[in-house]
């Protein structure tokens, strides 16, 4: 679990990251963190891991204080990192340094997600590409089994079936005790995995809420409708929010919802008003 | 497991300083070979008049006499090469701590980097200074093969029936008093190096010689005006335990204030 407290951050003090933000995160979800570029997402996952320290409040993760960067919490955590920063030796070697850190690391795992990734863990890593070196990066990050995973940007650079087969691993490697949280642009790649989503905005977390409760709120259709919250047009027509009075299931278009909240941010007062939350 | 201080995970921090520079190690004793071949072959140098333009020396006498009087032992320079090496080692290993975020969430404390770094750079200054001392006696032995019976004729034959040939000559190695200064250089620029290196985040080797030039600057001119101000007329030379104490214990607080503040330094660094 992961306990923030009015965090708040800044690399300069005239222009704060994150002003007072609180939340808690829980184990058996996988969030999808989003935000404009230079929200601070990347900067809220090194806060999370302890890479950077909070100026003030505080975060705990898995009952530990990240900053203080202490070994059980370090081998509990795997950052995967949009720049793959992996040593140029072998795959091999890379493997038989590292795993041993991580108490509960899995080598075939990491084999079978390298086969189905199509990766020779004979080959240096010096000489793979971008997208190999990540595919690598994120076999180690799922092999570790930790029960915190911060992804940022982790379908940068893979190809196509690669993006297919990222889903179906990550889609297996949620479970009851693992928190995993994803930072990306590239909500198409993950959407259907993502079960919470998380939105920062001018400083503030303006969104905590799971997908459930949003898609009982919210119903997404295409057509003209005089009551759309919100409205876009795309090669298929006019793509619409509307409110969810009447309980109708329909599929949550991640992408529509967060162009909706950096249009028009009052759809965020909306969503607060309780006339939104009859179907609860 | 030890929360600080675990032998598995040490082993793991030397292990990945090993892995990354192994060809470098293993590259040293030829370039060491490679600097003791330019020392002595050096274009002006005896040997290199002795083995290529023979004419040079008129008689076998002249090159003796040049021989005996010609003092080698500038070849302690070539163990510049070890800081340059541990320089080339090292520094990605420090940039990477002061710049990586998966070598910072890597499950190793920094007390454990801090003694892994340590204990590779003195183990490689240690290995580095075992493979001269062997070129350097290697060598010495092979001249004195040549040379030696020749030059105590030579000698001989000058009236000098109880040869006393310098041992600064290139028939010696080099003393062991001359190798404890080296050895003892070596040990102090490395944890000013480590620490500047985490210390600026930017340009740090710059830094760091700048830094290196300033304090040996400073030295310099602290030791002239202590020397100017010296007027006392009666000098007593202490020689005994208790200097070197002192001495000792100034290098070893040296080195624990700068491996100390390393090590902090490490423990607060943001990414």
């Amino acid at each position: 679990m992961i306990e923030i407290r009015d965090l708040s951050f800044h690399y300069k003090k005239s222009a704060p990251i994150f002003d007072g933000i609180s939340t808690s995160l829980l184990p058996g979800h996988i969030y999808g963190l989003l935000g404009l570029n230079g929200v601070g997402k990347t900067t809220f996952l090194k806060l999370i891991c302890g890479l950077l320290f909070p100026k003030t409040g505080a975060v705990k993760t898995n009952g530990f204080t990240p900053s203080k960067r202490e070994v059980s919490f370090l081998s509990d955590v795997y950052f995967v990192t949009d720049e793959v920063d992996l040593p140029s030796w072998t795959i091999s070697n890379f493997l038989d340094i590292y795993a041993p850190l991580y108490s509960n690391f899995d080598s075939s795992y990491f084999d079978d997600i390298l086969a189905a990734f199509q990766v020779d863990r004979r080959e240096k890593i010096k000489s793979l590409s971008y997208g190999q070196r990540k595919k690598v990066n994120i076999a180690f990050a799922l092999a570790t089994n930790t029960r915190l995973l911060l992804m940022d940007e982790p379908t940068n650079g893979l190809d196509i079936p690669s993006k297919t087969q990222f889903r179906k691993l990550l889609a297996r490697h949620v479970s009851p005790d693992r928190i995993i949280i994803i930072s990306t642009h590239q909500i198409r790649d993950i959407h259907q995995l993502i079960d919470h989503l998380l939105i920062l905005k001018d400083s503030k977390l303006v969104l905590d809420e799971s997908l459930y409760d949003l898609g009982n709120k919210l119903k997404f259709q295409q057509g003209t409708y005089a009551d759309a919250l919100y409205s876009e047009i795309g090669l298929n027509g006019t793509n619409n929010i509307r409110s969810n009075i009447d309980g109708e299931a329909s599929t949550f278009n991640i992408e529509l919802f967060f162009n909706a909240i950096s249009n028009h941010p009052d759809l965020l007062t909306k969503l607060a008003n309780p006339s939104l939350q009859n179907h609860e | 497991m030890n929360k600080y201080l675990s032998i598995k995970r040490l082993t793991i921090t030397l292990k990945e300083l090993w892995i990354s520079n192994r060809v470098l190690v293993f590259s040293f004793p030829v370039v060491v070979l490679l600097c003791i071949a330019i020392f002595y072959l050096w274009p002006g140098s005896i040997f290199y008049e002795k083995w290529l333009h023979p004419d040079t020396f008129s008689s076998k006498e002249a090159w003796l006499k040049a021989l005996l009087t010609t003092h080698t032992t500038q070849r302690v320079l070539i163990l510049f090469v070890i800081p340059i090496y541990l320089v080339i080692c090292t520094k990605p290993t420090l940039d990477k701590l002061n710049k990586s975020e998966r070598t910072n969430l890597t499950p190793i404390t920094r007390l454990e980097r801090t003694f892994g770094l340590t204990s590779f750079a003195i183990g490689f200054t240690c290995l580095a200074f075992a493979c001269f001392i062997l070129y350097d006696h290697v060598i010495a032995a092979w001249f004195n093969n040549l040379y030696y019976e020749e030059a105590v004729r030579y000698l001989e034959a000058h009236g000098n029936l109880y040869p006393d040939i310098s041992d600064r000559t290139a028939l010696y190695p080099i003393s062991t008093n001359i190798l404890g200064v080296a050895f003892l250089m070596i040990m102090l620029f490395l944890p000013l190096y480590f620490l500047s290196l985490v210390f600026f985040r930017k340009n740090s080797f710059i830094l760091f010689l700048g830094l290196l030039v300033l304090i040996i600057i400073t030295l310099v001119f602290f030791l002239r005006w202590l020397l100017v101000q010296e007027t006392s007329s009666i000098s007593i030379p202490i020689k005994g335990l208790f200097p070197l104490t002192l001495n000792i214990l100034l290098v070893v607080s040296y080195w624990y204030l700068a491996m100390a503040t390393f090590y902090h330094k490490l423990k607060e660094k943001e990414i």
